[in-house]
């Protein structure tokens, strides 16, 4: 700066004077003089301007570096599968779960990291772990199967109660910039991959300033020869900085600056720094929308194994890809690739990087790529939004960017992986059933999320269709139709006055509004059915039934009780919220179900359980969390009503609808939203499928989202809900037997008129009443001890009816 | 961190044999087999082994309800036991929650969990976790008793003592 002002001040005053004197006389400074000293300021100035430009790509790209340097990322892991005698876990999904985790097949294990196959005994060798409780050494185990449990299990030789598998880590989180990435430090690389990186890429790395004259030659030299592009002039440290600013622009200005950082990078960073850097930066591969970026993320992805793990052969496949990985896709162009992969192995061994042997078994190898179905690959985009939020919720940004975080989280892989198979597979079903589904301008979209009942613990959570992308779990928010229909009822069922056989009123509604129009609902099969019982409003989800009783218990009551239920429930001040005109997302509604599928007791859906920092210091346990929400006496009535809407009202078509599950459909207006949430005694699903332009599917909730609930239950392990105990072994509720229609007692077997005058055996429906309730019998259905007319049955009806009795 | 208990676990390998045993009938009483790595770099760990406690057998190590995971859970349930009479409760707690993730539905767990966190001197949390084991228990269940008395503690523990005698009465109503 100081140099510039004087430059500046003088200049002008003295261009003056010599135009007067010009003018004055021509005996003076000449020409070339004047403009040497033009030449001169303009130089100055240049200098100025490179300098303060020099500056600035020192500033820029030293953040860049250090920034990503020293950003060691928290690495996320999913639950560890736990391993005992009993478990339900098949030899083919245990080989896939270790598959997940990198394991290899071999003819023995050795080495942690690997396992083998004798009929139905697998043998492996798991590697040592940090777990969240502790370190776990490496152990040799032993686990037979018979079908699909887990028989008897060894550790070390010895009969073992319980070992866990390390968990896989499903990303990071790199606080500079938002990726996941698996970053290695210098001693997790192999010296194979950086002595071959140095020798394929850049010969004289170590001799260098950052840019190498010889080898920008060189590659002129073969690529003329060759006459094509083999060879880069770049060097590590200048394909370092391109990756930084991933600027693919061929021009001269990008050269010379991608240069000038190279230089700056060399002159301020050691060599193996900058190396390392170059090791966890470096771009690699797309995976859809994500782009794959390090060897360490890159072995993931090509091979679904640890770095460490990599065989000659395939890291000379990492090799090839750097050059390009669209070119080099190896999927795609696998005898391209094949044939340069060869030609780095050949390199590799000329450089005396690996033996003659080693080199010529190195290229008989395959590809050997992870396949299409490789399992997960173990990135859950959905699910890691999921664990962000929660951690920016108790966390200040600076406490997630500290070193090594390593966060516990509550995903299971193999739910992940069955919800994500489960919804493809069930759309394209429907896709297939109804073409009309496909006429839209995008597809068919579905989100979702699987709880533990008793924990809120997310298992799983589907964003979309594909893995990445928009993630409508958390970001589409819609409205529920009869989801909300539940809150309703257990208001009801939370009073003294109100039981599952109570009568409500399915009649017809005309409620003006304060715009002046009238609000008529109806029903969904536009019929008015008069009194019934209030298990049937539920089991059917009757509107106009749910709307009277709504009305006549008050909407705010609803509204409260729906805000203790659901921690950020957004009201509708509306009567049109009894039909569900309120917007959710899967994760809420999934939290007002969890009140019902947990036996009345309220969790938020939880994705973190412990965060632990790099001493494996815990930094925060998230404890389990519970409160009780709803008395056990309504919440057993209310759980009761959604079963037998499984077993006989709107979730009817589901396969499990006789096994013990229980669930609600919801449709929102014009179809555009197809919802349905349900669960057993162990696992809440809740489901949504509709467009994301908000058009209309033609689905209902059964004929859509419970489509997909029903794939993904069916292949579950089923825990049939029990029917309920406490409350009824405490004398305060009764298992009673009632007939659905009418709510009237009955015995098994008898008849009734219905209203339209056709005589239909009596649907018994055995639930859970208060016990002093006594429910009048329908008529000649009397349970006979007595002396009173005689039980009939429907043969002995009609027969009374048409017959000569 | 948490790993000398391990070791100490380790010597403890056939009290969790007899103890596995009694939890689960008809179920193998195969010894867990624990981490046995003791890591040099944290030197607040002790490496040597602590003699057993006397007595590990847990409030409510009565029979569980006979599931796939009870032996697993049981075993982890006395081992979280053996932390809280070494007045770790800390890892207590968190042996007992993956107790639980392996049974959720296990109300003896639940309870166990709110005894915990009764030391822990969390009495919110003790009581949310102790209502939940109730309704996750049989009548007949001891741990069901063992969630009413933790209630009653609590209330005590508050300087309700006529609340908690009010839970007991309750109780006695509760049997049926």
């Amino acid at each position: 700066m100081a140099a510039r002002k004087p430059a500046r001040k003088k200049t002008p005053r003295s261009k003056k004077k010599s135009r007067k004197t010009s003018r004055a006389s021509t005996n003076r400074p000449s020409l070339l003089w004047r403009l040497t000293k033009i030449g001169f300021v303009l130089g100055l100035l240049g200098c100025v301007v490179v300098g303060g430009y020099l500056f600035h790509l020192d500033r820029t790209i030293t953040k860049t570096f250090e920034g990503r340097r020293w950003s060691e990322p928290a690495q996320v892991y999913a639950q560890p599968l736990e391993l005992f005698t009993g478990v339900a876990l098949s030899q083919a999904e245990l080989v896939y779960e270790l598959q997940r985790v990198g394991y290899a097949r071999r003819g023995t294990t050795d080495v942690p990291g690997t396992f083998n196959i004798t009929g139905n005994r697998l043998r492996a060798y798991l590697r040592g772990f940090e777990f969240m409780d502790g370190y776990r050494d490496a152990v040799r185990i032993e686990a037979s199967f018979a079908g699909k449990t887990l028989t008897a299990l060894t550790a070390n030789g010895e009969p073992a109660v319980i070992v866990q598998l390390e968990p896989p880590s499903i990303g990071s989180f790199f606080p500079s910039h938002g990726e996941d990435r698996v970053i290695l430090t210098p001693e997790q690389v192999p010296p194979l991959l950086r002595e071959g990186l140095k020798l394929v890429e850049d010969k004289n790395f170590e001799k260098h300033l950052g840019f190498d004259l010889r080898g920008i030659l060189r590659a002129v030299w073969v690529n003329l020869r060759a006459g094509e592009r083999q060879q880069g002039g770049s060097t590590l440290t200048q394909q370092l900085v391109k990756s930084y600013f991933l600027d693919n622009r061929r021009t001269y200005g990008r050269k010379l600056r991608e240069l000038a950082m190279a230089i700056i990078l060399e002159a301020r960073f050691e060599k193996a720094d900058l190396l390392n850097a170059y090791i966890n930066e470096i771009y690699l591969a797309q995976d859809g929308a994500r782009a794959i970026h390090g060897f360490g993320l890159g072995a993931e992805f090509y091979f679904n194994k640890p770095l460490a793990e990599l065989d000659t052969q395939e890291i000379a496949l990492l090799l090839t890809v750097i050059r390009g990985p669209t070119h080099y896709n190896p999927w795609r162009y696998s005898e391209r690739v094949r044939e340069r992969r060869d030609r780095i192995i050949t390199t590799l061994a000329e450089g005396g990087l690996i033996d003659q042997a080693e080199a010529t078994q190195a290229a008989r190898a395959p590809l050997a790529l992870a396949g299409t179905t490789r399992p997960g690959g173990s990135y859950y985009p959905a699910f890691m939004d999921l664990v962000r939020d929660q951690l920016n919720n108790s966390y200040p940004p600076k406490a997630l960017a500290s070193q090594g975080l390593r966060i516990f989280t509550t995903l299971k892989p193999i739910v992940q992986d069955r919800l994500q198979d489960s919804a493809n597979k069930a759309l394209a079903q429907i896709e297939v059933q109804k073409p009309a589904t496909t006429a839209n301008d995008n597809p068919l979209q579905v989100a979702a999320v699987v709880t533990q009942s008793q924990t809120g613990d997310v298992l799983a959570l589907l964003g979309g269709r594909g893995r990445g992308g928009y993630n409508r779990a958390l970001k589409a928010s819609r409205p529920v139709g009869s989801l909300i229909k539940p809150a309703v009822y257990l208001t009801a069922l939370e009073r003294p006055d109100f039981h599952l056989a109570t009568q409500i009123q399915d009649t017809q509604v005309n409620l003006a509004q304060p715009n002046g129009e009238t609000w008529t609902p109806s029903n969904f099969d536009e019929e008015v059915h008069g009194s019934v019982p209030l298990i049937r409003g539920l089991a059917d989800s009757l509107n106009l039934a749910t709307v009277q009783l709504g009305l006549q218990l008050g909407v705010p009551e609803i509204t409260s009780r729906l805000e203790e239920l659901v921690a950020d429930f957004e009201p509708n001040p509306y009567p049109s919220m009894l039909l569900g005109a309120v917007n959710m997302n899967v994760l809420q509604v999934n939290e007002l179900y969890g009140n019902f599928a947990s036996g009345g007791f309220h969790s938020r859906p939880k994705a973190v359980i412990a965060v632990l920092d790099e001493t494996n210091t815990p930094l925060s346990r998230y404890p389990l969390q519970t409160t009780q929400s709803i008395g056990s006496d309504a919440v057993a009535q209310l759980t009761e009503g959604m079963r037998v809407a499984m077993q006989r009202g709107t979730g009817r078509s589901s396969q499990l609808a006789q096994q013990g599950v229980a669930g609600k459909t919801g449709t929102s207006n014009d179809f555009r939203d197809s919802w349905f949430a349900g669960f057993d005694a162990a696992t809440l699903a809740v489901v949504w499928v509709g467009f994301d332009n908000n058009n209309s599917t033609g689905l209902t909730g059964a004929s859509g989202a419970l489509r997909v609930w029903d794939t993904f239950m069916t292949n579950t392990p089923l825990a049939p809900l029990q029917p309920t105990i406490a409350s009824s072994e405490t004398g305060g509720m009764q298992t009673k037997q009632f007939d659905f229609n009418t709510g009237l007692a009955a015995v098994t077997g008898c008849a009734r008129l219905t209203s339209e005058g056709v005589l239909a055996p009596v649907e018994l429906v055995s639930v859970p009443l208060p016990t002093d309730v006594e429910l009048p019998y329908l008529p000649d259905c009397e349970d006979q001890t007595g002396t009173r007319i005689g039980k009939r049955n429907l043969g002995d009806r009609l027969r009374h009816w048409f017959g000569p009795d | 961190m948490f790993n000398s208990y391990f070791t100490r676990l380790s010597n403890l390998s056939l009290l969790v044999l007899a103890l596995g045993g009694a939890l689960s009938s008809g179920c193998s009483s195969a010894p867990y087999i624990p981490p046995t790595t003791e890591r040099s770099s944290e030197p607040e760990l002790s490496t040597t082994a602590e003699p057993a406690p006397e007595e590990v057998t847990p409030e409510n190590s009565e029979p569980a309800p006979n599931t796939a995971s009870n032996n697993a859970a049981g075993v982890l349930l006395a081992q979280s036991e053996t932390l809280r009479q070494d007045g770790k409760l800390p890892q207590a707690v968190a042996l007992l929650e993956r107790a639980i993730r392996l049974e959720p539905s296990r109300g003896d767990l639940w309870v166990q969990l709110g005894r915990l966190r009764f030391e822990e001197g969390e009495l919110a949390r003790a009581e949310q976790y102790a209502r939940k084991g109730i309704a996750l228990t049989r009548v007949a269940e001891p741990a069901r008793k063992s969630g009413w008395l933790l209630l009653a503690d609590i209330s005590d523990a508050r300087g309700d003592s006529a609340g908690a005698q009010q839970i007991r009465s309750e109780w006695l109503n509760d049997r049926g």
